[in-house]
């Protein structure tokens, strides 16, 4: 699951670095995502996951990184593949 | 001369130490966002209705010529942005859909706070918003100050024994 993301984030967050050099922890935000890009990472997660986050989850806190957006897709019920 | 003094309470004492003084506090607070028109443009092409729905709200698409006008969608989503940084709330969930700008005839533009979005001003103790937004071909920029409750330390009781 944690690759899929991976591969989410590098096609749409527009990061100053590459993806495979931060860890699961590290802030999408701080590495150069800016908050429209974070639209773009929601959206594109929405349609590779098949899940619709709710309004509840519309905090910058749910993008930040790969840990905590594996989170929320826990969250919302998605099997790792 | 203007005393430009921080509007956080610190202030540095006469022996060069920096200390706080919450009576000193002003209670102001600030958000900018800078946004590229093109990356607006990018993703009305890629996500559609679905980028418009989920970010504007009805008003919003309207006043954007049903999102054909990408710069003011990108004015508007900078306003949002700058916005939501005043309310500090990174743990929140606040739809962008629940602040909504709006620009009179002469330009001047507005926002209003709808659901979570009223909730967490409340919460941060802001009275008052005023925003200008900025734009160019390529980008758009804008500007919200907050001005929150006249004592803020009496309010939340922060200085309480």
């Amino acid at each position: 699951l944690n690759d899929r993301i991976r591969d989410v984030i590098r096609a749409e967050a527009r990061l100053g670095v590459d993806v495979e050099s931060l860890s699961n922890e590290a802030d999408l935000y701080q590495a150069g995502m800016t908050s429209h890009a974070s639209v773009n990472l929601m959206l594109a997660l929405e349609n590779e996951f098949d899940v619709e986050f709710p309004d509840r989850m519309l905090k910058r806190s749910v993008f930040e990184s790969v840990s905590a957006i594996r989170a929320a897709l826990d969250e919302l019920g998605v099997e790792p593949a | 001369v203007v005393d430009a003094r921080p509007t956080n309470g610190l202030f540095t004492a006469l022996d060069g130490s920096v200390a706080r003084d919450d009576s000193l506090r002003m209670p102001f607070g600030i958000g900018i966002d800078l946004v590229h028109v093109g990356d607006v443009e990018d993703s009305l092409v890629r996500f559609g209705s679905r980028y418009l729905d989920r970010v504007f709200t009805p008003a919003e698409i309207r006043a954007a010529g049903g999102g054909s006008n990408a710069g003011r969608l990108a004015g508007c989503f900078a306003a949002k942005e700058a916005a939501l940084k005043t309310l500090a709330a990174r743990h929140t969930g606040i739809p962008w859909t629940s602040i909504e700008i709006e620009t009179a005839c002469n330009g001047e533009a507005s926002l209003t706070l709808h659901g979570a979005a009223a909730e967490a001003a409340e919460r941060a103790e802001i009275i008052a918003f005023e925003l200008s937004v900025t734009r160019t071909e390529a980008y758009a920029a804008a500007i919200v100050l907050t001005v929150g409750c006249a004592d803020r330390s009496l309010a939340t009781g922060e200085n309480a024994p």
